[in-house]
């Protein structure tokens, strides 16, 4: 067992029995922190452990190889639409506004369609994959449960009744004949339903956790299960707002075309809202990798190594709940992304969260800016909504990597 | 090394103790039996216990005192009541107990999981809540009764994560620190874990994931390790590896243990010093020899086991009584029951 000592260093005094080589004892806890014979392994360390400069290697590849992938997807969908745009020209475009000196070669209509409408919907697509991807990423890892997505505390529940009273509301109150704009002061719908879904979401996600709360403590099952029954009653209520549709001049059409989800965002003003925040949560979801991993041991095997459970446990959802909330006022609700991206990318690397989350929402992005291109094109100048595209394309993706590494073991 | 071994080496640490402690050598054979007062004068100092036996100048590494335990929605039934015992830095304490008995509960408290709805748990001679989990995680390492993972993660991996507690928060993202990787591969070496080191850990058997546990444990490398019936999933060959790999690094780092078993042939063959729990109640504490004994564990487990000396050791040891002939024994097993036994019945 001698080298058990190598590189634990014991913390308390070497115990002074008799029977143990006193020679050795002493060398060990007086000359060095380090026991002897350490220095072998200080070097092997330095060089890199077996292993070690492999998996380097292979977190580097990952994430650049997705960071190139979306970029290539971002330009991919700038150029294709209904007019295409020559990639050289939207690089061009985009350096000019950056403040590079480029000379002007394009005609201005495909400045402003480059600009002013196909570059804020591609970041805006991109923004709400990795906010979904790294959501479901960190409600996974907290609930340990790979059923879980974006969506699990009722959120999208409560974000779709915001948006339908942000457009039924109104009618309630207000004698027949009167449109939503005129109750909310001119505001119009397409600035009012991201605002009353976001409140709707973090509403919801505020309200699930203080139901599920016991004390201090916040037990998994009853969030999961306060989620649920929230969700059911939200469902049903937005139902009932709709099934009056007649009677509330509700635009039935517009209510279901945000729940299938669609990346309706068409300029720079709508993202001013939702980007930073998803800017923020991203790099807060960084931050909770560590917290995340121990997760992995059960709750209390995450405290058993210093994780303070309790407090652990309502950040995350604060992080995933802000995540979810601000992507569905870009985009309505987009399932699937959520669930399975993190999944596929934790088939490829791991469940190691320091990378599991930044590969799910490079990921996320590249997959929904891909999507929402196959959206506006396949069936141009038809849109399909994105959120049927997601699944239709991602389900038979996952079951296709699914099968392959279960086949690989 | 045997047990043995130890014994004589304790032996001679007892030596030096008793001058203060006031114990007859003999003490060590006898358990103090909380409450009941014949018994009490056969160790009335410090638990016998390794070299930590001696009354330190400082306060003891763990001390208890009138801890009860009800879990929430528990009502009349507390899991522990008053419990009062000092652990001292070096000792290696078995648990043991009928199910239920709270020895699990037990350890939670001194893992400081769990926190005591009376009586304080005192770490070094202050209240265990007071410290942050980080800072306990540095000096406790828990090992689970089994490793229960939802999402496939390798070996490695696994056990780098007992480098939380020492790790600052952004610490994950930019690779891990020499110091944090020799002790992972130190960890992985003493628990012969290295060879699949790349391997999910759900595809190992049940001693290998126990040994990877155990591994995340030393990763830790913390000064206490509490063992939750650590080796109760395991075969006999697997169980002992487990425990012997806590033998050798105990050895080498000085590691106070804290064990519960459900084993008693185990608790006494590892073990220096035996608690023993009853319905929630210390019901004794001393050395195997002194706890491992008709007339103490049969109040806790009834009249259900046999006792012989293990011929290595010369520890005690039991065996379960088996059919009873005429049923009448069998009948008579009830736990807790303090039925009158046939003297000479030990072998």
């Amino acid at each position: 067992m001698a080298q058990t000592a190598a590189g634990l260093e014991g913390r308390a005094a070497p115990p002074a029995s008799k029977d143990r080589a006193p020679a050795k004892a002493g060398a060990r806890g007086r000359t060095s922190p380090l026991p002897r014979g350490a220095g072998q392994a200080v070097l092997q360390a330095r060089r890199g452990l077996p292993g070690t400069r492999r998996r380097r290697g292979r977190v580097t590849g990952l994430l650049g190889g997705l960071g190139l992938a979306m970029v290539g997807a971002m330009l991919a969908g700038i150029t294709w639409g209904a007019v295409i745009v020559p990639p050289q020209t939207v690089l061009g475009i985009i350096a000019r506004h950056a403040g590079l000196p480029v000379d002007v070669a394009w005609a201005p209509a495909q400045e402003a369609i480059v600009w002013q409408l196909r570059l804020p919907r591609v970041l805006a697509g991109a923004l709400v994959g990795a906010a979904l991807a790294t959501s479901g990423a960190l409600f996974q890892g907290l609930f340990r449960n790979p059923m879980a997505d974006p969506y699990v505390l009722g959120i999208s529940s409560g974000a779709a009744f915001g948006a339908t009273v942000a457009l039924a509301g109104p009618a309630l109150l207000l004698p027949p004949g009167l449109g939503p704009a005129a109750f909310w002061g001119g505001l119009d719908s397409s600035r009012l339903v991201p605002l009353c879904a976001f409140a709707g979401a973090l509403g919801t996600a505020v309200l699930v956790v203080s139901l599920a709360r016991r004390g201090t403590r916040l037990p998994v099952t009853d969030l999961l299960l306060a989620g649920l029954a929230v969700a059911a009653v939200l469902g049903a209520a937005t139902t009932f707002l709709l099934v009056l549709n007649d009677r509330l001049l509700l635009r039935l059409r517009t209510v279901f075309a945000w729940m299938a989800g669609g990346i309706a965002v068409g300029g720079w003003g709508q993202l001013a809202g939702a980007a930073p925040m998803i800017l923020v949560g991203l790099a807060l979801a960084l931050l909770l990798s560590r917290w995340l991993d121990a997760f992995l041991l059960g709750e209390e095997g995450a405290a058993g190594v210093g994780v303070p459970v309790e407090r652990a446990k309502q950040i995350v959802v604060a992080v995933a709940a802000l995540l979810t909330g601000a992507a569905v006022t870009l985009s309505g609700l987009i399932g699937f992304v959520g669930l399975l991206v993190p999944h596929a990318v934790r088939l490829v690397a791991g469940p190691s969260h320091p990378l599991l989350l930044p590969a799910s929402a490079l990921g996320g992005a590249t997959f929904l800016v891909l999507a929402d291109l196959l959206a506006r094109t396949m069936l141009s100048p038809v849109e399909l909504p994105v959120g049927v595209l997601t699944a239709l394309a991602g389900g038979p993706a996952f079951l296709v990597l699914l099968k392959r590494s279960r086949g690989a073991r | 090394m045997t047990a043995r071994a130890l014994d004589e080496s304790r032996v001679s640490q007892l030596a030096s103790c008793l001058q203060d402690g006031g114990a007859a050598p003999d003490g060590r054979e006898g358990a103090r039996i909380p409450g009941s007062a014949g018994n009490r004068q056969a160790t009335a100092g410090p638990p016998s216990g390794g070299r930590a036996a001696c009354p330190q100048s400082g306060p003891a590494l763990f001390e208890l005192a009138g801890v009860s335990y009800a879990y929430p929605g528990g009502g009349d039934h507390p899991a522990l009541t008053d419990v009062s015992v000092r652990l001292q830095r070096g000792e290696y304490v078995t648990l043991l107990g009928p199910n239920g008995a709270g020895k699990s509960t037990l350890l939670r408290l001194l893992a400081g999981v769990l926190s005591p709805s009376t009586g304080g748990v005192l770490l070094d001679g202050a209240p265990i809540g007071l410290r942050s989990r980080r800072a306990l995680a540095r000096r406790i390492a828990m090992l689970p009764q089994r490793l229960q993972l939802t999402f496939d993660s390798c070996v490695e991996d696994l056990v780098a994560l007992g480098r939380t507690p020492h790790a600052s928060l952004l610490a994950g993202l930019g690779g891990a620190r020499v110091r944090d990787r020799l002790a992972v591969e130190a960890a992985l070496r003493a628990t012969d874990t290295a060879r699949f080191r790349t391997r999910v850990v759900q595809e190992l058997s049940g001693g290998e994931q126990q040994r990877v546990a155990l591994a995340l444990a030393l990763a830790q490398e913390s000064e206490v390790l509490l063992l939750d019936e650590p080796t109760s999933h395991l075969d006999p060959y697997q169980a002992q590896a487990v425990l012997d790999v806590v033998q050798a690094v105990r050895r080498e780092r000085g590691l106070t243990v804290v064990a519960v078993f459900h084993d008693v042939n185990l608790a006494a063959l590892y073990g220096e010093r035996l608690l023993l729990l009853h319905a929630g109640r210390l019901a004794a504490d001393g050395p195997p020899a002194g706890v491992v004994r008709p007339e103490v564990l049969d109040r806790a487990f009834g009249p259900c086991l046999r006792y012989i000396t293990h011929p290595d050791h010369g520890l005690p040891q039991t065996l379960p009584r088996g059919p009873a002939e005429g049923g009448a024994d069998r009948q008579a097993g009830t736990p807790g029951e303090h039925l009158p036994r046939p003297q000479g019945e030990r072998t």
